[in-house]
């Protein structure tokens, strides 16, 4: 057996793909918990601020707070699971660094409201998904596509309903934008 | 004057035969990526490196006869679960075959 440099190259260059796959689906695989659960807040959400407009404030609160918690629970499971499987005890910057950053833009969204007082619902209701479909997308240009995919999705539903459907939005947002969360969740969570 | 980077082809000397075959090649990649003890489901290593399930089941034999894989099935509720995960002596063979090709290649394409 022979190999000429080309052939050193491409196989090296067939190693560097497949690691940057492994970690691009290593990734998906994190995320996917998150989507689901986000995905089941904003169906329930969604629907009760349909069903119930009166509710919509304090829902929403509680909802958030048991997405917050929800979050820090995946996390902490994730990070047992890590160090059961590495044998080692893990850093929990990540941990806080994500928490954080989930924070910001929960606090970017209520800030936003209190400054530009959304009159209508459909207001309220368009505006997270066009935060979170921005922040998938810029999150998909370094760690996938499926992320992209997903925040296009999720912007492009909550644009069509705010135009087309501003009278059904919440019912609309429930099924496109929770559903879009849910969908993506279950692509991330496949091989 | 430089050499082209299509240069004399090289005596694989050494480089490791089991893994210079390209899924192998593709598959060594991958789980030497990952931490330490950490395996990755066979579904992801399919997806990882583009093979299908009769091929990726084939090379990982070869692989794991070598002693540079180790396959662990287990169940999980009542669904079965295969995760791979590398060696030591395979990340050391995987280390040492990328270490040759580096070294082709810096032959290949060095000054003359």
């Amino acid at each position: 057996m022979e190999i000429s440099s080309n052939q050193a190259l491409e196989a090296l260059e067939e190693v560097q793909d497949a690691q940057r796959r492994v970690a691009t689906l290593r990734g998906y695989g994190y995320a996917a918990p998150y989507f689901l659960l986000w995905g089941c807040v904003w169906v329930v959400g969604f629907l009760g601020g349909y069903f119930l407009p009166a509710w919509q404030g304090r829902g929403w609160a509680g909802l958030d707070l048991a997405g917050f918690a929800g979050t820090v629970l995946i996390m902490r499971h994730q990070r047992s699971v890590a160090q059961r499987s590495l044998g080692v005890r893990t850093s929990s910057r990540t941990f806080w660094r994500i928490l954080a950053l989930l924070a910001t833009a929960v606090g970017f969204l209520y800030a936003t409201y209190a400054v530009f007082q959304p009159q209508r619902s459909a207001q309220f209701a368009v505006f997270p998904a066009l935060l979170c479909g921005s922040i998938y997308i810029g999150i998909g240009l370094w760690r996938g596509m499926r992320w992209v995919v997903g925040g296009v999705a999720l912007a492009a539903f909550a644009l069509l309903g705010y135009f087309l459907l501003p009278q059904y939005m919440m019912l609309w947002m429930a099924a496109a934008g929770g559903g879009t969360l849910l969908t993506t969740g279950f692509w991330l969570s496949r091989g | 004057m430089s050499l082209s980077m299509d240069g004399p082809a090289m005596p694989a000397d050494g480089a490791d035969e089991i893994i210079h075959q390209p899924l192998r090649l593709r598959i060594m990649a991958a789980l030497n990526s990952l931490p330490k003890r950490e395996p990755l489901d066979f579904t992801r290593l399919r997806t990882s490196v583009k093979a299908t399930d009769g091929n990726l089941g084939a090379h990982l034999g070869t692989l794991e006869r070598a002693g540079y894989v180790e396959i662990h099935k287990d169940f999980v509720g009542k669904r079965p679960r295969t995760r791979v995960s590398i060696s030591p002596a395979g990340r050391l063979a995987f280390a040492r075959h990328v270490a040759f090709l580096r070294a082709v290649i810096d032959q290949g394409s060095g000054p003359p």
